[in-house]
């Protein structure tokens, strides 16, 4: 118990930490939404503190964060503005809301059982979390030894680090303690996935319902999949959590929101390194076309946090030769039947119960106006999942495919499904105009 | 009122998943004492693996930390010493584990771990016995 209650408090820690980042709030953005940019945020920094320490040879400890922490804090507090708008709670909770916490709790209650844990927790993610808490620090020499070439020792560190980090102040490393985190990322994701259907002006029945088949769809997943644990929450909720921004017209808060969100997910899994490229591009390219020029001021806030993230992990990984020889080949066309057929497969998972569905989504609402830019980046990475399949050295293809797929398409489906139920227009309330920032603060 | 209906067949579509997959995992969480699976599908309280944290826990106390340490078990059924493997590794964290069919093992264990097996070596000297296993020092 007193591990959880210590493990509870690094999502508090990384949101206040966050809190200071005040330009990563838009005007209209509802309090869930922005506790959900600040613990992003917050874990950025963290990220980047600990990758600081780590290039520096400097051992991590409690003592050390703390004191770093409440100087950044401190720091932002002192130097960057403040936000002058205050955030609202919300005040149209529904049935909607209801189920989704009613998801939330169970799952994360099974979760702390550590029973819907997932494999890769074992292999690779908790044995680096472990590994890092008691070296206090990646061990970059551990990672690369050759027998270790199934930890995915190239993968980007933040859940790992996560871990180390829960484990240092629980005072050890317990399973409990490490599943929380994932109950945590679930609630993220909800709030994310309801200020989408908020900010894209769906009908009140609609944002409930919608709210709804998202926390049962991913909470009925997440166990019949064993999802407690694994990293790939962080990138549904990355790319939950750049809908708004999506869904209106690019303006400076969407820069830090988008710039923050794809750091998130470059620092989550390898496959967050294209997903930050993709958004990075999406909305440079949206600046582009509005704005027939590109301010390097809105470059620099879209791009650079994932740059300082993707840079020195790449200067890491190749230093310490972790990439792994198997990652890519040729390009195999003659491949094309077999991945498609093992992607349907994967695809009727039975955890998923048809939703994954949602993930093939993005294609199709590349035809509407004001979910283009969001399917433009959820076709892409998409299209980067497959094309994967057609370069990586395997002997065994249908087998990888039927072991990743499903929890891939998880990265897509819940935010797909909030981008799909934006585009289904009701009879009685025509789709709206895409939003804008101020638009939305002027919404009673 | 059709996006109504539609809206809340999916929603109880979608509940209906969620109570069954949430009524899975109870059920297998209740019974997990005597739960079966094939390697890929082993979890934490299974059998198989509460033999082998049973097996690992004394090496853990006497092993150093950082040491390198070799780890067999039977390939029974097929591909589960691989598994056994890296739930070893999970459950030793402060130590490098190693597969003891991998040839770094012959050049780098400075100890070796048997669980439901046993070694026949002559580098290698019993130190200890393990529940189920046993604990070898490698004869330099």
């Amino acid at each position: 118990m007193t591990a959880l209650l210590a493990a509870s408090v690094l999502p508090i820690l990384l949101g206040l930490l966050g809190s200071r980042l005040s330009p990563l709030a838009a005007p209209g953005d509802g309090a869930l939404y922005r506790a959900t940019l600040y613990v992003l945020g917050g874990a950025v920094v963290l990220h980047l503190v600990l990758t600081l320490l780590d290039f520096a040879g400097v051992p991590w400890s409690l003592a050390l964060l703390a004191a770093l922490g409440a100087a950044l804090f401190l720091g932002a507090w002192r130097l960057l503005p403040r936000n002058p708008q205050r955030s609202r709670l919300p005040s149209d909770l529904g049935w909607g809301d209801g189920l989704a916490f009613f998801v939330l709790v169970a799952f994360t209650l099974v979760a702390l059982t550590g029973w819907i844990a997932i494999p890769d927790f074992i292999y690779h993610w908790g044995l680096k979390g472990h590994r890092y808490d008691l070296g206090r620090g990646v061990d970059y020499a551990f990672l690369g030894r050759s027998w270790n070439f199934l930890l995915h020792p190239d993968y980007p560190n933040l859940a790992p680090e996560l871990f180390a980090v829960t484990a240092m102040l629980a005072g050890g490393f317990e399973v409990p303690a490490m599943m929380l985190g994932t109950g945590v990322f679930f609630a993220l994701l909800l709030a994310a996935a309801r200020e989408g259907l908020r900010q894209g002006g769906a009908d009140r029945f609609t944002r409930q319902a919608g709210l709804a088949v998202v926390a049962l769809s991913a909470g009925a997943f997440g166990m019949g999949h064993r999802m407690a644990g694994a990293a790939d929450w962080m990138m549904a909720l990355a790319l939950a959590a750049v809908l708004p921004p999506l869904l209106r017209p690019p303006d400076r808060a969407g820069d830090w929101q988008i710039g923050i969100a794809a750091a998130f997910a470059a620092a989550a899994k390898e496959e967050g390194v294209p997903l930050a490229a993709i958004l990075v591009s999406v909305q440079l390219g949206r600046r582009v076309w509005a704005e027939r020029r590109l301010a390097p001021a809105a470059a620099a806030r879209t791009a650079l946090p994932a740059a300082a993230v993707i840079l020195p992990w790449l200067g890491r990984t190749v230093h310490h030769h972790l990439f792994q020889p198997f990652n890519s080949g040729p390009f195999r066309l003659a491949r094309a039947g077999e991945i498609l057929a093992a992607v349907m497969e994967a695809m009727s998972t039975r955890a998923w119960h048809g939703f994954a569905a949602a993930a093939l989504l993005p294609p199709l609402l590349l035809l509407l106006r004001r979910t283009r830019a969001f399917a433009a980046v959820a076709t892409l990475q998409l299209l980067f999942y497959v094309y994967v399949y057609f370069t990586i050295r395997l002997d065994d293809l249908r087998f990888f495919i039927l072991a990743n797929f499903a929890r891939l398409a998880f990265h897509l489906v819940p935010a797909s499904l909030v981008a799909a139920l934006l585009a289904w227009p009701s009879p009685s309330r025509p789709s709206p105009a895409a939003p804008t920032a101020a638009g939305l603060q002027r919404q009673p | 009122m059709l996006k109504r209906l539609l809206l809340a067949l999916l929603v109880g579509w979608a509940g209906a998943s969620f109570l069954f997959e949430l009524d899975s995992a109870v059920t297998g969480y209740d019974g997990r004492e005597s739960a079966s699976a094939s390697p890929l599908l082993w979890r934490v309280g299974m059998p198989e693996i509460t033999r082998l944290e049973r097996c690992l826990a004394p090496a853990r106390r006497s092993l150093p930390a950082r040491s390198a340490v070799a780890f067999a078990s039977p390939d029974e059924p097929p591909g589960a010493a691989s598994f056994r493997w890296m739930w070893a590794a999970y459950l030793l964290p402060a130590q490098d584990v190693i597969p003891a069919s991998d040839p770094a093992a012959a050049r780098l264990a400075e100890h070796a771990i048997a669980c439901g097996t046993r070694i026949e070596d002559p580098r290698l000297a019993p130190l200890r016995t393990l529940p189920g296993g046993r604990l070898y020092r490698v004869l330099r």
